[in-house]
């Protein structure tokens, strides 16, 4: 039998190393705190072997001068060295081949050694593609939502040599195709293959190319598979081509692009062009590839021509942020408007004229940004033809004293996040990190978060890090559609990071799935209200809470529950009048949680009259039904205690039972009932009163 | 600061093992969650209190460790120094390491430590509702990694 006792009884035989002890307090004594820690373990050698890099038309290919013997006594040359240095060393965590080969690339790019673990970013692949003269083989594949690096070994079958590779197949590149049908139209364009020196590797080259998304839809966008085709195609007539098509799921994609948004603001969106740009244009993407930025299609109405934008970026080891920046505009359906690339200048222009476009921009590092080390600023200017600018500095005094780093929310396996999988959850928690060390005067932090015109509940904690609790704030219970719940809190400057903790309650929404926005700005709150620090996440949600199935309830009015035939008419006599209410629920499914509580209102000529369900209990215009059996044919009978008004002409009395769903959180269900909202399920029945003789 | 190490680093330890599934990171943390201790001068109204600053100040360290890159995907568990008396206990306690690290420490504190739900949400900063949420779906992984005959 497996218990979890037996893991707490291994756990129990883990030893605490007992010369730890007098060397803390030892260090404690000297005052000594260490902040780092001796951390050990994964060694990664940082000597790896030049290599040649050619970048063409965003599709760059790398050649390895290392055999793989050479790799392999590197990678043991790094442990032994590792080893020397550290007494305890653990077991070396290999890496995958992806992993390997984009540190080389990155390293060869920037011809500083890359340390990066890519680790988890990518996939390994085995598909083969070739022909009687030449085997190519995908690998593997790493990347995040935008930008994709495929790796791929050429094999000449006949002893060919790589220029004879390159007449045959001049271009190369890949196509990503979702099962769908969608084609990520960035993807489909091939680039020269490079006229570079190559090395071989027991005859076989390794290469690398890169895959761009243009389209503005992310790649993992509801974890479809993929379909890449490493395309290559010769000059002769007709084209030749290596067939073949890698299906893989895009599961190994990392949602951190989507979780990483941050608001900077658009180089559209300066004062000039405000009325011309009717949308915000605020999507940027921010993973250790690169930085991307998509805009909600807008009518540029812009008339002066060019525009330039110039984006800079402050992060250490990342030299040449944009060497291969790229901006797409497409018109709303994808299809390109035009392309522009910049070089290591870091500008790019866009003509915008007239036209309904989204803007695509790739700026992709020479270095992986590693948010552990460090903070990522852009900014960017635009100016028009004649020269006028509209500088848009993300950064500014309250940026430079306040960061933030957002950590990643619960999710579940396929990466969506649920706000309500079990009876007693119905909430996400989201928590940012925030470094106030350099902050000098108060700090305001305001909040707001909406789920698409169906407001959110939250409160928002901030915490010091022994938990102390510095400030709080509650969004409260009343909810109302179409309202943005907007929240501040005020803070003193802080010696350490403190964590802001924002609990999301979504209000009840019967929709399949909704986009979940929370945002946050710190600012210090001066007259000059210094510039605004922002976060803002946007994560789509699953609602598995909405209800499904089909419902059948059944009800009557009876005045005596020995005799259940439905009450038509009836007489007021003194005191309460009693009617008995017998409801029934069928037809669903109490598996899937689908229970309901069921409210009760008296309505006398539809003025709502107080009642009880007991002679005694307290009367009021709305009463809860409770122990109500579930999905079960029998009915329940409820005697109702109502103080009927008696009248001089008959009238009409009516029970109305609201069903309203479990999965309402349960201080919202009255007021949900009261509402009447449209998921509530609603039944009446009605008898006359009699008029008084 | 003996009394105070002798009392609790067997479970600051083992709570730092659980999450960072090696020896030699577990007693980094140790080490610093000590020094920690040892620094802030802080005096406590209670026990329990005590124990849920050490127990929430190790959940940070091993946090902030494993939000590094090198941790933020799957990293074996190293089994030099443990000891398995059966094949179902180690595979009970491969099963429970293999969660993922949120899940298999609201585990370690629930089961092992014994702390009631309330005290685990203060020690790793989350709701009451998201750590019972969280244990409900360690037990669900549990039950898919070790079959319905798992024991809860």
């Amino acid at each position: 039998m497996k218990k979890i006792q037996q893991y707490c009884k291994v756990t129990d035989r883990i030893e605490h190393d007992p010369a730890c002890k007098e060397e803390v307090i030892a260090m404690a004594k000297r005052n000594e705190i260490r902040t780092g820690g001796k951390r050990r373990g994964f060694a990664v050698g940082t000597a790896v072997a030049a290599a040649l890099l050619a970048v063409n038309g965003g599709v760059g290919y790398l050649l390895y001068t290392g055999s793989r013997a050479q790799e392999n006594s590197m990678v043991a040359t790094g442990e032994i060295s590792e080893m020397s240095n550290l007494a305890e060393q653990q077991p070396c965590v290999a890496q995958p081949g992806y992993a390997a080969m984009m540190q080389r690339y990155y390293t060869a790019k920037s011809g500083t050694p890359c340390d990066f673990d890519f680790t988890g970013w990518g996939t390994e692949c085995n598909y083969v593609y070739a022909d009687e003269d030449w085997r190519v083989t995908l690998t593997g594949i790493t990347g995040c939502d935008w930008i994709l690096y495929y790796f791929y070994d050429v094999e000449p079958l006949s002893g060919q040599t790589w220029e004879e590779f390159q007449q045959v197949f001049p271009t190369v590149g890949m196509r990503v195709v979702r099962v769908d049908g969608f084609h990520y139209e960035g993807t489909n364009e091939t680039s020269t293959m490079p006229d570079q020196a190559h090395e071989t590797d027991h005859g076989v080259w390794h290469c690398c190319g890169k895959a761009g998304n243009t389209t503005g839809r992310p790649f993992s966008e509801d974890g479809v598979t993929l379909e890449f085709t490493v395309h290559m195609s010769g000059s002769a007539d007709p084209a030749q081509e290596l067939g073949g098509m890698a299906s893989i799921k895009t599961d190994f994609l990392r949602p951190f692009g989507q979780l990483a948004h941050t608001d900077i603001p658009c180089p559209y969106g300066g004062d000039e062009y405000a009325s011309a740009v009717p949308q915000a244009l605020d999507l940027w993407s921010i993973t250790p590839f690169g930085v991307f930025y998509t805009c909600e299609p807008f009518a540029s109405g812009l008339t002066q021509g060019s525009h330039v934008t110039h984006f800079g970026l402050d992060q250490p080891g990342i030299s040449h942020a944009f060497e291969e920046a790229q901006v797409a505009l497409e018109d709303k359906n994808g299809k390109t408007l035009d392309t522009y690339a910049i070089s290591e200048d870091s500008y790019y222009g866009v003509l915008a004229e007239g036209d309904t476009a989204v803007a695509v921009t790739f700026l992709m590092f020479d270095h992986p940004w590693d948010p552990e080390k460090g903070e990522l600023a852009i900014y960017s200017e635009a100016f028009d033809s004649d020269g006028t600018v509209s500088r848009e500095d993300s950064r500014g005094d309250a940026e430079e004293k306040v960061q933030i780093r957002m950590d990643e929310p619960e999710k579940d396996d396929d990466g969506e996040i649920y706000w309500t999988e079990t009876e007693d959850s119905s909430e996400m928690t989201f928590s940012y990190e925030i470094d106030m060390s350099k902050a000098d005067r108060k700090q305001i932090i305001d909040i707001t978060a909406d789920e698409g015109g169906v407001p959110i509940r939250f409160t928002a904690e901030v915490k010091n890090f022994s938990a102390e609790i510095l400030g709080t704030v509650e969004s409260g219970q009343e909810v109302k559609t179409e309202q943005v719940n907007s929240y501040s809190i005020g803070l003193e400057p802080q010696d350490t990071p403190v964590k802001l903790v924002l609990h999301l309650q979504p209000y009840w929404s019967n929709a399949e799935s909704f986009t979940l926005n929370t945002n946050f700005t710190v600012h210090d709150g001066s007259e000059a209200d210094a510039p605004a620090q922002k976060m803002r996440s946007s994560v789509r949600v699953h609602n598995k809470a909405r209800l499904s199935g089909t419902y059948t309830f059944g009800l009557g009015l009876y005045d005596d529950p020995e005799c259940k035939e439905t009450l038509e008419q009836f007489t007021c006599g003194e005191g309460d009048t009693v009617l008995y209410l017998s409801t029934q629920t069928t037809g669903h499914d109490t598996a899937k949680g689908e229970t309901y509580s069921i409210y009760v209102k008296v309505k006398q000529d539809d003025e709502e009259i107080p009642f009880s369900l007991t002679p005694d209990g307290e009367k009021k215009t709305m009463q809860l039904i409770e122990d109500l059996p579930q999905g079960d044919l029998s009915a329940t009978v409820t005697p109702v205690y109502a103080a009927l008004n008696a009248k001089d002409s008959d009238s009409k009395v009516r029970v109305e039972v609201y069903y309203v769903p479990d999965v309402i959180p349960a201080d919202h269900k009255r007021e949900t009932a009261e509402e009447g909202f449209e998921y509530v399920h609603f039944q009446k029945a009605e008898a006359t009163l009699l008029k008084e003789n | 600061m003996e009394r105070i190490y002798d009392k609790y680093h067997e479970s600051v330890y083992r709570l730092a093992f659980a999450y960072c599934k090696n020896r030699a990171d577990a007693e980094d943390i140790t080490s610093d969650v000590f020094l920690k201790r040892f620094a802030s001068n802080k005096t406590f109204d209670s026990d329990s209190y005590e124990t849920a600053w050490m127990m929430r100040v190790t959940v940070n360290l091993a946090k902030d460790l494993l939000r590094s890159f090198r941790y933020r995907f799957s990293v074996p568990l190293e089994t030099a120094n443990l000891i398995f008396e059966s094949p179902e206990e180690s595979e009970v306690y491969r099963a429970v390491m293999d969660l993922p690290a949120k899940y298999r420490s609201v585990i370690h504190l629930y089961y092992y430590e014994g702390y009631p739900v309330a005290e685990i949400a203060q020690i790793v900063g989350r709701s009451e509702t998201a750590v019972q949420t969280q244990l409900y779906r360690a037990r669900k992984l549990l039950k898919k990694a070790l079959g319905e005959e798992m024991e809860l």
